[in-house]
């Protein structure tokens, strides 16, 4: 069963005189325990589709022009202030990415932990439910550290007070915006794998937003890349990662440096990221494909299952996948 | 001889200190430090936030005040050059920073930012000189003649960097100090890059110093490499060599936890348990020992010295 879905939503922002259609028709979902990672460089529209979820998009400037967003059937597009209230934290709660600006500096740990436990949970909140919730995410030595304000924890100890607080309410779904990208390598590997046991211990589902194809293949059952605001392929992590058919998923596989691959250069995307909103024309990837065609200026394409599970926006896959691409470089 | 030799460095930052009162305690951001770098060649550098890795680059050319040790570029002692002579000699060395953003003028427009280096050198003598020395650097950097009058914010991220490596090029240096020159960009940029980094080596035979996180960036782009930990240099070397072998548990737990792409990949994984320790009061003997899975007693209350274990591969670890 799906733990949240998103069927065709739209979202547009306004920016003065202009309209900017930032999402479009995107449809996914997840499923109970399961973690899909949302993949895309900056201005692709992967946060925003994460906020969409609990509606933490301040309308205006946005606005919802299309598709709904169900959890238990019932449309969080539609839901009342105190509705979405009830089901944000509970059904679905967010770690960002820097945790130092997610805590307020002049609250200890305890008390942020309390505030959250008074808001979702009972009136009174006690030091053990906060010990507890420390224990869970692992913090040595929580009795002592509960008194601590933020600024004395290292960053990764701030990314798991933010992780226990938006576990307070034991949501169905957790979102983890960017949440290990600001941490050094060796802290964002204890932290992936805090959250994979998390998963297995509370029985939660995890959308985790990324750019980093590596934390992908590490804990993601599925994936979906996001280009230009939209999905332009999706499928199983291990399938999408060994044969990806999308050419922005190719570039985006080959135009990162691996250890102990031979030197020389490196395949990179040409062009820029296009800004949000303003997007080209036909397949917004064009302009810097490889495998362009002529008619991909003009015609838009829709996204094709071209084996179970495994979507794919782009007429022309069958190039892509079989061609190593060097002659169009 | 080597381009640039580090001897010894070290750099101190005073903690609490105020008008007529001295600091009771000091950070050792970079402790004992020694390096070189042959001309041509890329030195890579490596280690988590606040390992001082940032420090030592800007130590190098002369941003940040070394306590003690020396630093020679062609030779010549640069570590106590005063103002005019230092100033002329950074013709030679140049810094690319992290954040394009913050370090350039968003007052100034391109041809301003890059020729005010030329002026500065006197290396153009008329106006048109300049401009012609501008736009030839900015087609080095993959831009054009069209961008002269823009200003660093009607460009993205990766055209921002490119501003700053020409800048960097403007005075045609021997040395670039790199510091995470891609961390800030989109992944699809970051390999334009490095790409663009290393043409400019091939081409103009300039060597780097590489500051970065990131491992599989620093074995990709850099002949030899160095790993810093709370201030000292743990392992150091060929980076192949570091790379298929490393020999201290600090590379090893670092190596082991980039995160590869391919599903086949069957990388251990190696867990290091806590975090890097304050480098105000950093631990007995060897700085890594409290996180270190093998440490013994000898390394609580020595601190182990570089010493070669084969061709170029050195490391500071007494079980190593």
């Amino acid at each position: 069963m799906a733990a949240i879905e998103i069927r065709n939503l739209r979202l547009d922002l306004r920016e003065s005189e202009n309209v900017l259609r930032v999402i479009e028709n995107l449809s996914l979902s997840i499923d109970e325990e399961e973690i899909v990672s949302l993949v895309g460089e900056s201005g692709s529209g992967k946060s925003l589709t994460a906020l969409s979820l609990v509606r933490l998009i301040a309308c205006p400037p946005a606005r919802f022009s299309g598709g709904e967003i169900l959890v238990d059937g019932r449309d969080v597009l539609q839901m009342t202030k105190a509705e979405l209230r009830a089901i944000r934290g509970r059904v679905v709660s967010y770690v960002f990415q820097e945790p130092g600006a997610s805590l307020n500096p002049v609250l200890t740990v305890g008390q942020q932990i309390k505030e959250v436990l008074r808001l979702h949970c009972s009136e009174e909140a006690r030091d053990e439910d906060v010990g507890r919730l420390l224990r869970l995410v692992k913090i040595p030595d929580p009795q002592l550290r509960m008194n601590d304000y933020p600024y004395r924890l290292s960053g990764g100890v701030q990314q798991r007070v933010v992780l226990a607080m938006a576990l307070a309410a034991r949501p169905r779904l957790l979102v983890a915006d960017e949440a290990t990208t600001a941490l050094d390598a060796t802290v964002q590997t204890q932290i992936l794998d805090l959250l994979k046991e998390l998963r297995d211990k509370l029985g939660m589902a995890i959308l985790l937003i990324t750019h980093h194809l590596g934390v992908v293949r590490d804990i993601a059952d599925r994936v979906a890349v996001m280009y230009a605001g939209q999905i332009v392929e999706m499928g199983p992590t291990k399938t999408l990662l060994l044969r990806p058919l999308h050419p922005y998923t190719r570039g985006l596989i080959e135009c990162v440096p691996r250890l102990g691959a031979t030197a020389g250069h490196l395949r990179a995307i040409p062009g820029q990221v296009p800004r949000l909103g303003s997007y080209p024309q036909g397949c917004r990837f064009h302009p810097r494909c490889a495998w362009a065609q002529s008619d991909c200026s003009t015609r838009e394409p829709d996204l094709e299952e071209i084996e179970p599970g495994h979507w794919v926006r782009c007429p022309y896959w069958k190039l892509t996948s079989t061609d190593t691409g060097h002659e169009h470089r | 001889m080597a381009l640039l030799e580090v001897r010894r460095l070290a750099v101190q930052f005073p903690i609490g200190e105020r008008l007529f009162r001295t600091a009771k305690r000091v950070l050792r951001a970079v402790d004992d430090v020694s390096f070189e770098i042959h001309s041509g060649e890329s030195m890579g550098l490596v280690g988590e936030s606040g390992c001082g890795k940032t420090t030592l680059g800007r130590a190098v050319v002369r941003l940040s005040e070394a306590v003690s040790g020396s630093i020679s570029f062609e030779g010549e002692d640069i570590t106590a050059l005063k103002c005019s002579t230092l100033r002329s000699r950074r013709q030679r060395f140049q810094m690319v920073f992290q954040d394009s953003h913050s370090s350039l003028n968003p007052r100034m427009t391109v041809e301003e930012i890059i020729g005010e280096a030329i002026e500065i050198h006197r290396l153009a003598r008329t106006r048109e000189v300049r401009r012609h020395r501008v736009i030839a650097l900015l087609e080095q950097v993959g831009l054009d003649a069209t961008h002269l009058r823009h200003y660093p914010h009607q460009f993205s991220g990766g055209q921002r960097q490119r501003i700053g490596i020409a800048r960097a090029l403007a005075v045609q240096p021997k040395l670039i100090v790199c510091d995470e020159p891609v961390s800030a960009l989109d992944v699809s940029v970051q390999a334009q890059i490095i790409n663009l980094l290393r043409d400019l080596q091939q081409s103009r035979g300039i060597a780097y110093l590489f500051i970065s996180h990131d491992l599989a960036v620093v074995e990709h782009f850099s002949h030899r490499m160095m790993v810093m930990y709370l201030g000292k240099v743990v392992e150091i070397g060929d980076t192949k060599r570091i790379c298929q072998t490393p020999r201290h548990p600090y590379t090893q737990a670092l190596i082991s936890a980039v995160l590869d792409i391919d599903p086949h990949s069957k990388r251990r994984r190696i867990v290091l348990s806590g975090e890097p320790p304050s480098p105000i009061s950093p631990p007995s003997g060897c700085p890594f020992h409290p996180r270190c899975p093998i440490a013994e007693d000898r390394c609580r209350s020595t601190a182990p010295e570089l010493r070669q274990v084969s061709e170029d591969h050195q490391v500071a670890c007494h079980l190593a």
